[in-house]
């Protein structure tokens, strides 16, 4: 489409200030000396000192990357596993109501999920605190791994799998060695999904949480609640960039490596 | 299917059913349970519709269920109208390491947590934040306007926190639209609106109706964008929920109004797959 036109480029320019302004002027303003927003004081690092200096924000973030690690790990597992089921055993009684099962949270209110699991963990009698949380995220999480897993499993030939069994692989061994290589970039890209859905999560956190494991999201919405406080400003920034910075590398690592197979592709098809 | 691959497939599905009916479906089952009872005295419950009743009469619960489905509708098609021509441009202007950028740039934003988005957003808005001053400053106003805590901002909140999910099925299906149907609809005689009403916009379909529907579940079930931005009377139906549920404690009133969320929010889903004849999975997908 060569016709460019003025309409176009506005909208664009438009949506993407509509994106960013929000977050650049949380940057800008984490390292402004004065505590107001509207005052430019001068350039200053006191919040981010002051944010490592308090022990709850400390707290909270080490509760929310334990959270995160685990139910994110736990969440590739059965996510991976899911998918396979999904789609590698065709039909099976009951395949609708199980994949029903694995996609529903995904468009299901996370307020929903939160207070029925609220309701599950009373009704069994279990402390909240940070395993309840860790069974929350494992549960919303592994749909969405599911999801990204399943579908690089859809283009991938089965032939390979096949071979292996013919030659005296069990389908574990199958699994392990020839299907998990190929699908490893979709299992990570599961998992760092997981990881992020799992550090952002306010609502199913505040629902299946208890004393002692407060997460980051809840200390900062408690925060802001509360009124202005630059050290939020200081959090926000470093959450920004170490986001970014995944997010390009993972995409710059996946790029590469598309680089590198239809290299080899073509390599293969001049042998052959 | 083989005896040994049979048994290799019990074993990988078991641990998933029980995960899946301990964590998913015994929960939803006893929320739908708990709202079908009464609290007679302590400890001492009765079944009754009364919960329902008392959800389906009351003004102030129904205004909110009413009110918080049509916001949601109106957010999507804000979302929708914003979100394309961005989504255009992406898929059909920008060509090679452009394009990859620009949706690089489009989906940095949405793994940054809503939380410090919306955060961002009351520093812009609120009565001592960057736009109110700005407007000082240049003499549109003379004294701080307060932006936050209406349904204006509420909106502009619940169309950011979506649009990435609006941007990226329209680039897919955009994607595969061939460039030289639209020079030929141009050819043929057809101007920028006609090509885009009956070439482009007809293409681009399925992508419309996934956005939409993931659009609409999230802003009907969004819970941090309605409380941090929108106002005091611009309740969601989701706080409501949470108010029942953890300043009230009254759990049964409560789990009927998830039930009626849930119910709500699978309706307009299976209705929107259902005439458009896709299923949930490739929707997601």
């Amino acid at each position: 489409m060569k016709r460019f036109s003025w309409f176009n480029a506005t909208a664009l320019s438009f949506g993407f200030a509509f994106l960013y302004i929000p977050m650049i002027v949380l940057v800008v303003y984490s390292f402004n000396e004065s505590r107001l927003v509207t005052v430019w004081a001068g350039f200053s690092t006191k919040w981010y000192a002051e944010l490592f200096r308090d022990q709850a924000f400390l707290d909270a973030a080490w509760v929310t990357l334990r959270v995160a690690f685990f139910s994110s790990t736990i969440a590739t597992v059965l996510g991976t596993m899911a998918a396979h089921a999904i789609v590698r055993a065709g039909r099976f009684p009951g395949r609708t109501l199980f994949s029903g099962m694995i996609y529903a949270p995904l468009v299901m209110p996370e307020v929903i999920t939160g207070l029925s699991l609220l309701l599950l963990f009373i009704g069994l009698g279990i402390d909240r605190g940070v395993l309840t949380v860790v069974l929350a995220h494992t549960t919303f999480a592994m749909c969405y791994v599911s999801v990204v897993v399943s579908s690089r499993l859809a283009t991938f030939d089965t032939a390979l799998e096949e071979a292996a069994r013919d030659l005296g692989a069990t389908p574990f061994q199958a699994f392990r060695l020839v299907t998990l290589p190929i699908i490893a970039p979709a299992v990570i890209s599961g998992w760092l999904l997981a990881f992020t859905l799992s550090l952002d999560d306010l609502v199913i956190a505040s629902f299946t949480t208890g004393p002692g494991a407060t997460t980051l999201p809840i200390k900062i919405f408690s925060a802001v609640r509360l009124g202005v406080s630059p050290q939020i400003n200081a959090l926000s920034t470093l959450l920004i960039v170490a986001v970014s910075v995944g997010v390009i590398t993972a995409s710059l690592v996946t790029k590469r490596n598309a680089v590198r197979r239809a290299r080899e592709e073509r390599a293969a098809d001049q042998l052959a | 299917m083989r005896a040994e691959t049979r048994i290799g497939f019990i074993l990988l599905l078991t641990p998933l059913v029980l995960w899946l009916g301990l964590l998913i479906v015994i929960p939803h089952i006893d929320m739908a349970l708990i709202s079908l009872r009464e609290r007679i005295s302590f400890g001492v419950y009765e079944p009754s519709l009364a919960q329902y009743e008392k959800a389906l009469t009351e003004p102030l619960y129904l205004r909110t269920f009413g009110r918080t489905a049509v916001m949601s509708v109106l957010a999507t098609a804000i979302t929708l109208l914003v979100a394309f021509p961005v989504a255009y441009y992406i898929a059909k202007m920008a060509k090679g390491r452009l394009q990859q950028v620009l949706f690089l740039l489009c989906l940095i934003p949405f793994y940054v947590s809503e939380l410090v988005r919306t955060f961002g957003w009351m520093i812009l808005l609120r009565e001592t934040g960057l736009i109110s001053s700005l407007m000082q400053w240049v003499g549109l106003a003379d004294q701080p306007v307060e932006m936050l805590y209406n349904d204006a901002a509420m909106m502009v909140g619940l169309v950011y926190t979506s649009m990435l999910f609006m941007v990226v099925p329209l680039v897919t299906t955009l994607e595969s639209l061939d460039d030289s149907v639209i020079e030929a609809g141009y050819d043929l005689g057809g101007n920028g609106w006609s090509v885009l009403r009956e070439i482009i916009i007809p293409h681009a379909m399925p992508g419309v109706v996934s956005g939409c529907i993931v659009v609409f579940m999230l802003s009907l079930g969004n819970y941090l964008t309605p409380t941090m931005l929108g106002g005091k009377d611009s309740l969601w139906f989701t706080e409501m929920i949470y108010n029942q549920f953890i300043v009230r404690s009254n759990w049964e009133l409560g789990a009927a109004f998830g039930f009626m969320l849930l119910v709500l929010s699978s309706a307009i889903v299976w209705g929107m797959l259902r005439l458009t004849g896709r299923t949930l999975q490739e929707t997601m997908g």
